[in-house]
């Protein structure tokens, strides 16, 4: 499985010949079937839209505020640690932190939304 | 090389009979609420004449059973035929009929049976959505959290601040959907809700709420599909399957490039109107996948049935309610007819089925062609089919 987390920092890929991005990062292009290269996203983005999630399958502790995050040239889901649906609105900037994975036992650390 | 290129193949394919269980909370196990929808299909029909099954399943956790091909032919008394799995969640019913209409259309099969079927209320509700939570991607969706419902509720969140789109007219759907069910004696639910029954309702996954979402239902329904030469021996009241397409797209939806369109289920309805040689202005019911009530709103638009960022405004102004333009969710749709997974894309077709043959009582509505919508995930794969008498 591959996963994006790079020490304290979000990872994509982009293809080497048509420049499309992929988070999680492949190897790969499907388009071109070039080989990409590996780029650090940024670390602060932009909500593109969210959620509060009252009901969930046990494994997640409900409240929580989950968004989708346009983070340079890609798109990320992810848990707003620090916000509830009230507080969230389009177009808020988030910054990203990689701590111990506050909900599941693997992977051992994970990232997070920080609503700014 | 990339080669585009048509071909014209096969005979005309018809649905000759049909049959549901009662949807609800049943203590039948999966094969018996099978069997329950087989009766009803076979009256008129020697079961002897059917060499091939097809069977949508969404998950192998509530029974922690899977090969139900084989099951469902040794409980229906149908074994040593061609018969198998299709799995696409909540798309799976549609994607067996699918399955039959190529086997007929290829002559695979002469009579295919199509089953949906699911038993899902043995399990509890964070049972359920973990297994469901499976049509998400795992990295992206699955490790954060981010339930099927939250996913619909992000578009909800989204549409309603670009469209001016409120809460209550979401509520909406849900209202216009259990009056209908209140008219179909196998819904799960037979009673009709007010706007603020819906809107008290607790929260599911923000702006949604347990009145917005559909309920975790057991059931199952039929279909049997064969070439004109059979239909016409077996059946005086055949329905022709005009198109039956099947179309992917992103498992997550922040992988699309616009999230509020639901790009698979637009270019299956638009290749279903092509096959069919039909427009929407043509169809005369439509049963679409309200699995929450954003997305009965989305599926007008991606339809054409309404602009984009117009889908709300059907609802407000009665256009698909029963005697309106045109009628969408005649059964009570996902909502209120019910969503046992696995069969509600051949709940759909059996509702289309009444209302083209005459048979659908209190609530028939006279209409030549009727359409389906069927999804898995969210809208991740969409399943259409445009039915004609």
């Amino acid at each position: 499985m591959s996963l994006p987390i790079r020490g304290d920092t979000l990872a994509a890929s982009r293809c080497a010949k048509c420049g499309a991005h992929f988070f999680p990062p492949r190897h790969r292009c499907p388009s071109c079937m070039a080989d990409t290269v590996e780029v650090e996203l940024p670390r602060e983005g932009t909500v593109l839209t969210f959620s509060e999630v009252h009901v969930s399958n046990g494994r997640f502790r409900p409240p929580y505020v989950v968004a989708i995050v346009e983070l340079g040239p890609v798109r990320v889901p992810g848990i707003v640690i620090n916000a509830t649906y009230d507080d969230m609105e389009i177009g808020d900037r988030v910054a990203v932190i990689v701590e111990r994975n506050r909900y599941l036992d693997e992977p051992d650390v994970w990232y997070y939304f920080v609503k700014k | 090389m990339f080669i585009t290129y048509t071909v014209e193949i096969g005979m005309n394919v018809y649905i000759i009979s049909m049959g549901m269980s009662k949807i609800g909370k049943r203590k039948e196990s999966s094969k018996e609420l099978f069997f329950e929808a087989l009766t009803e299909a076979l009256q008129g029909v020697d079961p002897r004449d059917i060499d091939a099954v097809y069977v949508g399943v969404q998950s192998e956790t509530y029974e922690h059973q899977i090969m139900y091909g084989s099951l469902v032919s040794e409980y229906g008394g149908l074994l040593f035929r061609e018969a198998y799995r299709v799995e696409a969640c909540a798309a799976s019913g549609a994607l067996a009929l699918h399955t039959a209409y190529m086997a007929v259309r290829s002559g695979v099969a002469r009579v295919a049976l199509a089953v949906g079927v699911e038993k899902m209320t043995a399990k509890g509700t964070e049972e359920v959505t973990d297994a469901l939570m499976a049509a998400s991607d795992y990295v992206l969706d699955q490790l954060n959290g981010i339930t099927i419902p939250a996913h619909y509720a992000m578009l909800a969140t989204r549409y309603m601040r670009l469209y001016g789109a409120t809460e209550e007219d979401l509520c909406a759907v849900a209202v216009k959907n259990h009056e209908n069910a209140s008219l179909n004696p196998k819904a799960h639910f037979q009673k009709r809700i007010t706007l603020e029954e819906c809107l008290r309702s607790r929260p599911v996954a923000r702006p949604l709420k347990v009145m917005d979402s559909a309920p975790i239902s057991d059931g199952a329904a039929v279909a049997l599909v064969a070439g004109e030469d059979v239909a016409r021996k077996l059946t005086d009241t055949p329905v022709r399957i005009l198109a039956s397409v099947v179309v992917a797209d992103t498992l997550s939806i922040s992988q699309r490039p616009d999230p509020l369109w639901p790009r698979a289920v637009w270019e299956a309805a638009a290749r279903a109107y092509r096959q069919a040689g039909i427009g929407p202005r043509d169809v005369g019911i439509a049963e679409v996948h309200d699995a929450f009530t954003i997305n009965e709103v989305l599926m007008y638009e991606a339809l054409g049935f309404a602009e984009r960022g117009k889908g709300y405004l059907l609802v407000r102004e009665g256009e698909t309610q029963r005697g309106g333009r045109i009628p969408v969710n005649v059964s009570g749709g996902l909502k209120a007819r019910g969503h046992p997974v696995g069969a509600t894309g051949l709940a759909q077709i059996y509702e289309l089925y009444l209302h083209l043959t005459g048979r659908a009582g209190k609530r028939q509505v006279n209409a030549r062609y009727g359409l389906a919508l069927n999804e898995g995930g969210v809208n991740s794969t969409a399943v259409a089919h445009i039915l004609a008498v």
